[in-house]
């Protein structure tokens, strides 16, 4: 009776995953092995045929200058974006918890950028750095600077890149610092303050290491997004001028769908795959520690 | 009563401080908003003004002359609709099955789905391409679709939401197969809902926002999505004015704008749960 039921219990359990397991299968288990599988391949453009070529897929893209550009780019990309945004949201979020008035209106333009998706981010800034006609430049000459060709010039294309990235990641980092700082204690803020602290001492001394987990948390979550961001440089610079947006994922995307190189640019799945999960693990580590002490 | 003037004092300073960011915050989108009304020359008026010379939506009628915008908006919402129900319905069968079912194996397959989100989109895309390229699927909404039909961070997320309602409620009814599938949709998934409409409005935006993927497989203007559409703008644009430009970005940004302005709460409770992956 019991076992009866038990094997019926099995398999309603196994139909019910069933169509989870059949479309993470084919989407997500077979391509992740199967980028592994070709990135030792040399596939023909056209034929689709593979030769095995052990390592060398590898090999050439560590001795290849345009691919470690691309690597430099993503980490100079990720500082860019990461360092202003997590500072900013978090001075942004600690005005917004403490300032009663307009609360609502001044949540709302804070957050409203998670609405937006990079492609369309890019859209709103594309004028914006227009060299002859735009605002920025505009603004910029009030205070006596030239400013420069933003999109078509090799050393302001990435910054004007990640700018855009930093204002649409604002409201998104927004939200989390709001809530972590939601569940720090109203008393605690409220003793410091009898006990003589200033609200800079409070920040400092009593909110900020309370947020601690927050802070890293946030981080964690905006470095993995600067190493995935694709949809603002395809639309604002597709990677150029001369290479220098040309960022990882970029490199993948131009190696596999514009020069038909499946081999090369899967092995560049696999790197920017041991990319990400050392980053994750990384931070995660600091994460722990930091709970800790 | 010294701490609460300083209190008050600080407060003020608080709201002053931030509506200087939070005016420069909005401001590409005003600044956009002033563009979409100017015309050709005027746009390259310089110094640039911020209200334009007129107010007419020349430029709102010539963007949908330019593009299939409707096409477009049409398309974004069927996908991530689609999308976003076969997420959540997949996602709850499973969820209910990890969560409520005692099985051998079970420990690993969660293992194995919730290893599933540490598998970035960007890892994938080259076999996916191929398998969908093979069933023949290029510049189809099956393609656009399916891939995406079933989600490892919902099924997570649905999986801790539904193992924390109290399991006698299921011990008392002696449940057989066909009462089981009753019990979920009478009383596991209405007591979910908390975390399912979350995920749903994670997994839409999710969905509406993507673009590596849709720029991959679809080749038509009539398959293209918000986000790949308005690319066409952005290739044009040596023969295209630039408030048409710009009042098309607005046109396709202002459906996710107003949908966020409506369900701020949920919005952001999507966002933050969606987060945690």
């Amino acid at each position: 009776m019991s076992s009866s039921r038990s094997i019926k219990n099995t398999a309603l359990a196994w139909t019910l995953l069933l169509p989870t397991l059949v479309i993470l299968g084919l989407f997500v288990f077979y391509p992740a092995v199967d980028s592994f599988y070709l990135s030792l391949h040399e596939v023909d453009a056209f034929s689709m045929k593979k030769v095995f070529i052990g390592l060398d897929n590898y090999k050439m893209l560590l001795i290849s200058p345009e691919y470690w550009q691309s690597l430099q780019n993503s980490v100079m990309f990720t500082i860019m974006t990461v360092v202003p945004s997590v500072v900013l949201s978090l001075a942004a979020a600690v005005a917004l918890d403490a300032n009663p008035y307009f609360r609502n209106l001044l949540r709302t333009i804070f957050l409203m950028p998670v609405a937006v998706s990079s492609a369309m981010a890019a859209m709103l800034w594309i004028f914006f750095y227009n060299p002859s006609s735009g605002y920025l430049n505009y603004l910029l000459e009030l205070i006596h600077i030239n400013g420069p060709n933003w999109l078509g010039d090799g050393k302001w294309a990435l910054p004007a890149v990640a700018i855009t990235t930093v204002w649409k990641d604002i409201g998104f980092n927004v939200i989390f610092f709001l809530a972590g700082l939601a569940s720090i204690p109203n008393d605690v803020r409220e003793a410091a303050a009898i006990d003589g602290a200033n609200a800079w001492q409070r920040f400092w001394f009593v909110v900020l290491p309370m947020l601690a987990p927050t802070v890293l948390f946030v981080a964690v979550v905006s470095v993995i997004n600067s190493f995935q961001s694709f949809g603002q440089i395809h639309i604002l610079t597709q990677g150029g001028p001369a290479g220098s947006t040309n960022v990882m994922v970029y490199n993948l995307y131009r190696d596999a769908f514009q020069n038909f190189q499946t081999g090369s640019a899967s092995a560049q799945a696999v790197i920017l795959f041991v990319v990400m999960l050392i980053a994750t693990l990384i931070q995660f580590s600091v994460a722990k520690r930091q709970i800790r002490s | 009563m010294a701490i609460q003037s300083t209190e008050k004092r600080n407060r003020l300073i608080a709201t002053a401080v931030l509506f200087i960011p939070a005016i420069v915050h909005i401001f590409p989108i005003i600044y956009v908003l002033s563009l979409s009304f100017k015309n050709k020359t005027e746009v390259f008026k310089y110094p640039p003004r911020l209200i334009p010379d007129h107010l007419a939506l020349t430029n709102y009628a010539s963007a949908f002359g330019m593009a299939p915008l409707g096409r477009f908006l049409f398309n974004s919402l069927l996908v991530s609709t689609a999308m976003t129900f076969l997420q959540v319905f997949t996602a709850i069968l499973a969820a209910y099955a990890l969560a409520r079912i005692e099985f051998r194996g079970k420990k690993l397959v969660l293992g194995l789905i919730i290893a599933t989100m540490m598998v970035p989109g960007e890892v994938t895309i080259i076999p996916n391409y191929l398998t969908v390229a093979k069933l023949n699927w290029i510049d189809t909404y099956q393609a656009l679709i399916v891939p995406f039909s079933a989600s490892g961070f919902g099924v997570f997320l649905l999986y801790q939401f539904m193992e924390s309602i109290p399991k006698e409620l299921e011990e008392a009814a002696l449940l057989d197969g066909a009462s089981r599938i009753r019990f979920l949709f009478q009383f596991v998934v209405p007591l979910s809902m908390p975390a399912i409409a979350a995920f749903s409005v994670y997994s839409f935006v999710g969905a509406w926002n993507q673009y590596l993927w849709p720029l991959i497989v679809t080749q038509s203007t009539e398959m293209q999505t918000v986000q790949i559409g308005i690319g066409m703008f952005r290739s044009q644009n040596e023969s295209m004015s630039w408030g048409v430009i710009m009042a098309a970005t607005l046109i396709l940004i202002s459906p996710m704008l107003l949908l966020f302005v409506a369900t701020q709460k949920q919005f952001v409770r999507g966002m933050t749960m969606g987060g945690l992956k």
